[in-house]
């Protein structure tokens, strides 16, 4: 029967337009880089270097402690001495106790940005520093004790690390996790940053 | 009535597609979470994509009738949802993205209200191609 067909053919038509539409979407928002916003955060290198890498981590956070003191060294070397890429740490805190921590460690980098790295393996090599005052203990080789006091008490980091947590949740959605690399907008495993960046590299070449 | 008849059971597929699509959209890429009461709506409008698309296919009226308190139940709580809204009342159901962000459709619209102008279209076009009652 002809008026039959009719019906069969548009919901198959119009099926296939909605599974094609959702395919699309998905497919834009996998493969298209994300913006994010770098403006305040922790950057290391040349800023104006082509390729920068971006990490979502959390301070407290012992996969991203292993990464920083294992995968980073060498991607220093190779990539951000030599002006290849800027280093760019977006911190979180949402593990428990973290805040402490990167309240203190954004203290070191605002007051003295080069011991920043040295500041955090400190504090790493010392399992389980708890308090402020530990915190503050180690860092007074660094830097000025009593900016530290008043930076700490100030509290303008919770808002700054508040902001962070939800830009994270809108970047990473589903796949919320730290630590996360991005370079150049697209989401990276920790294991293929070597090999992302020199493909970019090669690209750019051609 | 030879329209609805025709078309009824398709249109309100329609209308069930774009719903789901609109709504995954707003979760899964734009990340706004549903609070409850959206939740319990999309419970109602979700399985409506696969049961009204073979009904619409196979030209099967039986199925408005299973489709039609799942319509009912869904207006239900869209009404509640867009009157809590209005009122400006924070229920414990509702979820921080929606007090939070108020998104709205078109900057002015809330949700709900689209969520309850939906059921009651859908519930319009179902019922009114249901089959004649045999006498």
């Amino acid at each position: 029967m002809k008026r039959n067909n009719i019906h069969k053919i548009l919901v198959v038509f119009t099926s296939g337009i909605a599974l094609s539409l959702m395919t699309i979407v998905i497919i834009l928002d996998i493969a298209f880089p994300k913006k994010i916003d770098l403006d305040n955060q922790l950057h290391f290198g040349n800023s104006s270097a082509p390729i920068k890498i971006v990490v979502f981590e959390d301070f407290r956070c012992k996969y991203c402690k292993i990464l920083s003191q294992e995968v980073l060294p060498g991607i220093k070397e190779k990539y951000i001495d030599t002006n290849i890429a800027s280093y760019h740490i977006i911190p979180l805190a949402f593990i428990c106790g973290s805040k402490k921590l990167a309240n203190a460690a954004l203290c070191v980098y605002d007051l003295n940005k080069d011991k920043f790295f040295e500041y955090l393996n400190l504090v790493y090599a010392q399992d389980d520093i708890e308090t402020k005052e530990e915190l503050k203990q180690i860092a007074k080789d660094f830097i000025d004790i009593d900016m530290f006091d008043q930076i700490l008490d100030e509290k303008k980091m919770e808002l700054y690390l508040e902001n962070n947590l939800k830009m994270a949740k809108k970047i990473m959605r589903k796949g919320f996790m730290v630590p996360t690399f991005y370079i150049n907008g697209i989401k990276v495993p920790e294991d293929k940053i070597d090999q992302t960046i020199k493909m970019l590299l090669s690209k750019d070449d051609q | 009535m030879n329209f609805f008849r025709r078309w009824g059971i398709f249109l309100s597929w329609i209308i069930a597609i774009i719903s789901t699509l609109v709504s995954l959209y707003y979760s899964e890429i734009l990340n706004f979470k549903p609070c409850e009461l959206c939740w319990y709506q999309r419970i109602c409008i979700f399985p409506m994509v696969v049961i009204l698309g073979i009904a619409a296919y196979k030209q099967d009226r039986h199925v408005i009738i299973y489709a039609l308190p799942l319509m009912v139940i869904g207006a239900v709580f869209a009404l509640y949802q867009s009157i809590l809204m209005q009122l400006g009342i924070e229920s414990f159901l509702c979820g921080l993205d929606c007090i939070e962000s108020r998104i709205k459709l078109f900057k002015y619209i809330d949700f709900s209200i689209i969520s309850l102008v939906g059921f009651i279209v859908m519930f319009l076009l179902l019922f009114f191609s249901r089959k004649k009652p045999v006498r």
